[in-house]
């Protein structure tokens, strides 16, 4: 539902911030300036002979024309006033010997403290205007002295000057301090106007603000309560901004940031319609608040709930109605000006509103087709570019939406079509009778992906998202698969921070905790270390592990025998390692873990919670997901006649659950599966249902991890586990992670005739180290990753 | 055709959300009936053939600027009951409301007036001033969350009155002013002031037309698509389409159950509510407006489209006018005035808009008594004296029974009986127990309310 007149509240929330944010990064501290001129002054000695102004303001991140500004302020000799003093300041300023910066650094404070000192005293005043009946916070009389403010900035106000030995009205000031002494012009005519010139100079350099991101309720004579109203006119209870960033923009921004500025206020504008709320407010609050200038009846024809309110004919209307009252009780001048100022200002504002908002549709419409595109990863044929803007043009005319309705249903058809929610790998075939398919697939035949098809394979693979500009500009220009280019991209896209979608997508599912975000089977009652976070912790724990792995392109053997993993300050805490002293999501690697009972995946707390049934371990869940998940093993599920084990290890009885299970083992029909992995579960008994160490069940009796394996070794808890799988099962391990890797690259379950590109893969880990990435450049490589199979093939399986 | 290998999550905002999930999500942002509405008018029974359970619902009304309190009160109990001046259109109803006073909301003193006395209303906060909003999830929200699962609606937040985003001297934003209908901490919920779309908000309209028209696109993509894929896919697309249909099947089942629902009341004698939909734009009539508005509560009650309703007669520091009460200032100024006649005329004129909401839930009928006994409707100002800005008591008027639950034709005073003892929150608590939303505490309050 668009409701035209809500939401603005989010709307100017989300605008005025990105400006604040604009402004608050922008350098304005003088004493980075004076810093940075100091530099440079002294670059010789500073070991940078060559360098530039320029270059020393890139690298101090200060303005660069600014500081061009500020060096010649600095160095071109000025014979009287404050520049002069700030000169001979500078000059005074220590050489760098030794140490450099520090006691430079203190002085370039003091003079930007003494410019400041200085600037607050000649700025000029301004008072607020007067018309009688109208308020002094009404938007006419308040705009018109925000005007005046920011015309004000560079100026100098003269008031405060005085002549050595004169007395002021407001008394002697204090004697001492170069702000004094500034303020101190000499009595001769020709020798005062060049000081005051000098002044003018300085307040034109030095800007009392370079712009104002707060302003109070500026018609009040004080108003110090008033803090953090953002952008806003400062008018009386109305909706209003007022932009006041010219010393700013002026003098510091580059056209560039000139250009950025200029569209975070046009897009506020925009996006917020403020100048259209603004003045339905000046109706309100001049009808209705007091003192209530437009009481009367010429003001009748003027209700902010009319439609045609913000109208150039109404506004006009308006405007003389308000300016022949306004000189009827006697408003003259500058008052009268402001108020024509306001209403032809505030039409334009309306009217350029209107216009650019119109004007702004077919761009709207491109940037709809671009969305269509991102989300259906390839470029549309002409046929769906049409057939998406008949749409939106549809619901316009049939349906009698207005252009953002139109938009935003667009939207919603994008996101809920097949093209968005399931990767059709058939785009260039989009639009073609169905007839001509099934003919050229009678049998099955390879078919190279498109270059699109293959950025998007390859993308959804190490990624889960789409592919990005590098790998679509690649794939326009035909080079994706060139195999140099592509091991280069595939290197690429490993190391970027994206690849965690692989991690939690791939390792997620191949090792079972995709959804333990959601996982409830915890007893908060007995376990109350685990809440939610707890839960994060341990879902990002494999994550963590997964990426370093993948980065680092370390050996996937690490996942079985790494004495390291990877912590955070909450995860930490559960596995009784020190703390780190990082913030809640940071993680940290813990390269000792091995003395907490942890590295590598096999103890992760995911997993142990993972296959715990509540309130007690379950070892046949923990073994059964070892010698599926890890090695691979195909195990049939339970007859449905199993008898179930008690849900608390606490009312077990005398048994211990390792004697319940080797009772379970008693009866045959059950023994055969059960020899397959409870003993990989039992070795895990040292760990509780949270995956916490210890020693004693929950019914008070002690643990024991002890096992016997299929094939009749022995061991006892993670070391025995680890010596086991090395022993026996490594080559499960890496066969299944091959295989696991490839389905989810290609999307589909395996064949025989995939059993090549396996062989490979596990020949390639042999010969390098089993490090990661053998096995992604082998998959994107081969035949099966580079090719489509076709239709009557995917029918026949 | 591969489903996308992250099709079956998308992160947004920290949850979750499976791609199934989120074709819902996209069908509710349509506006969609989330389940199938129930039939409670022309009283449906259970099939035993006992009545109910009827849903209970909960309204507020609110009026900025308080009331004139020398005509604001009322005396004795039920039949009996006197009421003042202001109060005389809940005459007919008195036994069945109650009125209250006494009550405030501690965060809403000592703050400085208007803005910093009704941002909070409903959620007892203390809000922050300058451009950041901070207030707190309020009470109808909370409803709305533990009970809109179960209409076409969580809610409905309605106004007759255009917010505004200025700031006041007390360095509040007017913001507060406009909005005590608040989905959590920083978000005040939008207020629909078009009665036009108020109504399609619930009912067969033009939100399910544009739903349609989608519908109509994706399945139409769907059938293409749907001929160049091996028999493998179709299948995947096929848990695709029934994602889609479901959606229109909703919208197929809320309008059939209309039609049987009306065709049901027609054949008892009770025909259901009729309205036809609001012209589009805003009424330039205030009384209209608040008509309408109050039309559309009362539809959406007795159709159990929504349980829970808000409704911003006028925002506080408000710029309505009154000429058909001979006012001649603005709302806010003549609340300056409070003493005054004009204003009794203004107390009275918005006591009567909850008379007429309520005189609308009584005349519908529903078991053996009315949607007005499954209800309550809370008459709420920020302020006792508008002159005075005193919000160290606020008016209070409750109507309806809550099936059963809220004894009514009391006059409930909690004046002088300890600030612990006379919290607005502590009202909330007590008016949600009933409403089966059980909640230890809430706002600056851990009890409930005495008496109530």
């Amino acid at each position: 539902m668009s409701s035209v007149a809500e939401a603005y509240v989010h709307r100017d929330k989300y605008c005025v911030r990105r400006i604040i944010d604009f402004y608050q990064k922008q350098p304005t501290d003088l004493a980075d300036y004076f810093m940075t001129a100091w530099r440079f002054q002294h670059r010789a000695r500073l070991g940078q002979p060559k360098v530039t102004l320029a270059g020393l303001a890139a690298k101090d991140r200060v303005s660069s024309k600014y500081l061009a500004l500020i060096w010649s302020t600095l160095t071109k000799p000025e014979g009287t006033g404050p520049v002069a003093t700030l000169q001979a300041m500078w000059r005074q300023l220590p050489a760098p010997i030794g140490q450099p910066s520090d006691a430079a650094r203190s002085e370039c404070e003091g003079m930007r403290d003494f410019v400041i000192g200085l600037r607050e005293k000649l700025r000029p005043a301004v008072t607020n205007l007067d018309v009688h009946g109208i308020a002094a916070g009404s938007q006419p009389l308040v705009l018109w002295k925000d005007r005046q403010y920011a015309a004000n900035r560079g100026r100098c106000d003269r008031s405060l000057l005085q002549v050595p030995g004169e007395t002021k009205a407001q008394g002697e000031p204090a004697p001492g301090g170069e702000t004094v002494r500034a303020l101190q012009v000499p009595a001769d005519p020709s020798a005062r106007a060049r000081y005051e010139a000098a002044l003018d100079r300085f307040c034109h350099i030095f800007p009392d603000a370079f712009y104002v991101s707060e302003r109070v309720l500026v018609f009040l004579k004080e108003d110090k309560e008033s803090q953090g109203r953002l952008l806003s006119a400062g008018f009386h209870l109305m909706t209003g901004y007022f932009r006041d960033d010219a010393p700013l923009y002026d003098l510091m921004l580059d056209p560039q940031g000139q250009r950025e500025l200029d569209a975070l206020w046009e897009e506020f504008h925009f996006i917020t319609l403020d100048s259209v709320r603004q003045y339905k407010d000046f109706i309100f609050f001049e009808r209705a608040e007091p003192p209530r200038f437009m009481q009367g009846a010429e003001f009748d024809f003027a209700r902010s709930e009319d439609k045609d309110a913000t109208s150039g004919a109404k506004i006009e209307q308006l405007a003389r109605a308000y300016l022949a009252k306004a000189r009827r009780n006697g408003g003259e001048g500058a008052a009268i000006d402001a108020i024509h100022d306001y209403f032809k200002n505030i039409s334009a504002d309306i009217r350029w509103l209107e216009q650019t908002r119109l004007a702004a549709e077919p761009s709207h419409l491109r940037a709809l087709l671009t969305f269509a595109e991102r989300a259906y990863h390839r470029p549309l044929a002409q046929t769906e570019r049409d057939d998406l803007l008949a749409f939106y043009q549809g619901l316009r005319e049939k349906d009698g939406l207005d252009h953002e309705e139109a938009v935003r249903d667009t939207v919603v058809s994008v996101l809920m079509s097949p093209y968005f929610c399931y990767r059709v790998d058939l785009s260039e075939r989009v639009g073609q009778p169905a007839v001509s398919r099934a003919l050229t697939a009678a049998k099955w035949k390879a078919q190279p992906l498109t270059d699109y098809e293959l950025a998007s394979r390859l993308s959804y693979f190490l990624w889960s998202s789409m592919p990005d500009a590098e790998l679509l500009s690649l794939a326009k220009a035909g080079d994706l698969r060139r195999r140099k280019v592509l091991v280069a991209q595939t290197r690429r896209m490993l190391q970027d921070d994206r690849v965690r979608g692989l991690a939690t997508e791939f390792g997620g599912n191949w090792l079972d905790f995709r959804r333990f975000e959601e996982h409830n089977a915890v007893d908060r009652e007995r376990f109350k270390s685990f809440d939610n976070e707890l839960r994060q912790g341990m879902f990002e724990e494999p994550i963590h592990f997964f990426m370093d792995v993948v980065r680092r392109d370390r050996s996937v053997l690490d996942f079985l025998y790494a004495d390291y993993t990877f912590v955070n300050p909450v995860l930490a805490r559960h596995y009784g390692m020190p703390e780190p002293h990082v913030h809640s999501n940071d993680w940290v690697q813990v390269n000792d873990a091995g003395h907490y009972e942890r590295g590598g995946l096999l103890p992760m707390s995911v997993f142990l919670t993972k296959n715990a049934p509540g309130l007690r371990t379950s070892p046949v869940k923990r073994g059964y997901w070892v010698v599926r998940r890890l090695l691979g093993e195909q195990i049939p599920p339970p007859p449905p006649t199993v008898p179930e084990l008690p849900s608390d290890e606490a009312k077990l009885g005398d048994l211990t659950l390792r004697e319940a299970l080797a009772r379970h083992r008693e009866d045959k029909s059950c023994a055969g599966c059960h020899a397959r992995f409870d003993a990989l579960g039992l070795v895990f008994e040292g760990f509780g249902p949270v995956g916490e160490r210890r020693d004693k069940d929950l019914g008070g009796r002690p643990v024991d991890a002890h096992a016997t394996f299929p094939g009749g070794s022995e061991g006892a808890g993670l070391d025995g586990l680890r010596r086991y799988v090395r022993e026996h099962r490594q080559q499960d391990f890496l066969d299944n992670l091959c295989r696991k890797l490839l389905v989810y690259a290609l999307g589909r379950t395996l064949l025989l005739s995939d059993d090549g590109i396996i062989n490979d893969m596990r020949a390639k880990l042999t010969a390098n180290g089993y490090r990661f990435s053998n096995l992604v450049e082998t998959i994107v490589t081969s035949r099966q990753f580079l090719n489509r199979r076709d239709h009557d093939a995917l029918t026949k399986r | 055709m591969n489903r996308n290998q992250n099709s079956s999550s998308t992160k947004a905002g920290g949850f979750h959300l499976s791609r199934r999930r989120f074709l819902r999500g996209v069908g509710v942002a349509m506006a969609l009936p989330w389940l199938e509405s129930i039939p409670v008018w022309g009283a449906a029974l259970a099939k035993d053939g006992t009545p109910g359970p009827f849903p209970r619902r909960f309204a507020t009304l609110f009026m900025g600027n308080g009331i004139n309190s020398q005509h604001w009160w009322a005396k004795g109990f039920g039949a009996d009951m006197e009421l003042g001046k202001s109060l005389e259109p809940m005459e007919p109803l008195k036994a069945k409301m109650n009125f209250i006073t006494g009550l405030f909301n501690k965060h809403a003193t000592g703050v400085g007036i208007h803005p910093g006395q009704t941002g909070n209303i409903l959620s007892g906060a203390s809000l922050q001033k300058g451009a950041v909003l901070k207030g707190d999830i309020s009470m109808d929200q909370v409803l709305a969350n533990h009970l809109g699962q179960e209409t076409v609606q969580p809610s409905m937040v309605l106004g007759c009155e255009q917010p505004i985003t200025g700031y006041h001297e007390t360095n509040f934003s007017m913001a507060y002013s406009s909005h005590i209908s608040w989905h959590d901490a920083t978000s005040p919920v939008p207020m629909e002031v078009y009665p036009s779309l108020a109504f399609d908000s619930l009912f067969d309209n033009r939100g399910n037309r544009r739903t349609q028209s989608i519908l109509d696109r994706v399945q139409e993509q769907a059938a293409r698509l749907s001929r160049q894929v091996s028999s493998g896919d179709k299948a995947k697309l096929d848990e695709y389409l029934t994602s889609v249909r479901e959606v229109e099947t909703r919208i197929e089942r809320m309008r059939t159950t209309k039609e049987k629902a009306d065709e049901h009341a027609r054949e008892r004698g009770r025909p259901a509510m009729t309205m036809a939909r609001p012209d589009n734009g805003l009424p330039e009539d205030i009384r209209e407006h608040m008509r309408l508005m109050c039309d559309i509560v009362a539809l959406g009650f007795q159709t159990d489209k929504t349980r829970v309703a808000t409704l911003l007669l006028c925002r506080d520091l408000s710029g309505l006018f009154y000429p058909f009460l001979d006012v001649r200032t603005a709302h806010h100024p003549a609340s300056h005035d409070d003493q005054s006649d004009a204003y009794e005329r203004v107390s009275r004129y918005y006591c009567s808009q909850l008379a007429y909401l309520a005189g609308r839930l009584e005349a519908m009928p529903e078991g053996e008594g009315t949607v007005l006994d499954n209800s309550c409707v809370m008459f709420i100002s920020n302020m006792w004296s508008g002159s005075k800005h005193d919000s160290t008591k606020v008016p209070i008027i409750l109507a309806g029974g809550l099936g059963g639950t809220l004894e009514t034709g009391r006059v409930l005073d909690y004046t002088g009986q300890g600030d612990d003892n006379r919290k607005l929150c502590s009202l909330y608590l007590s008016i949600m127990d009933r409403m089966s939303v059980k909640l230890d505490r809430f706002g600056d309050a851990e009890t409930r309310l005495a008496r109530l």
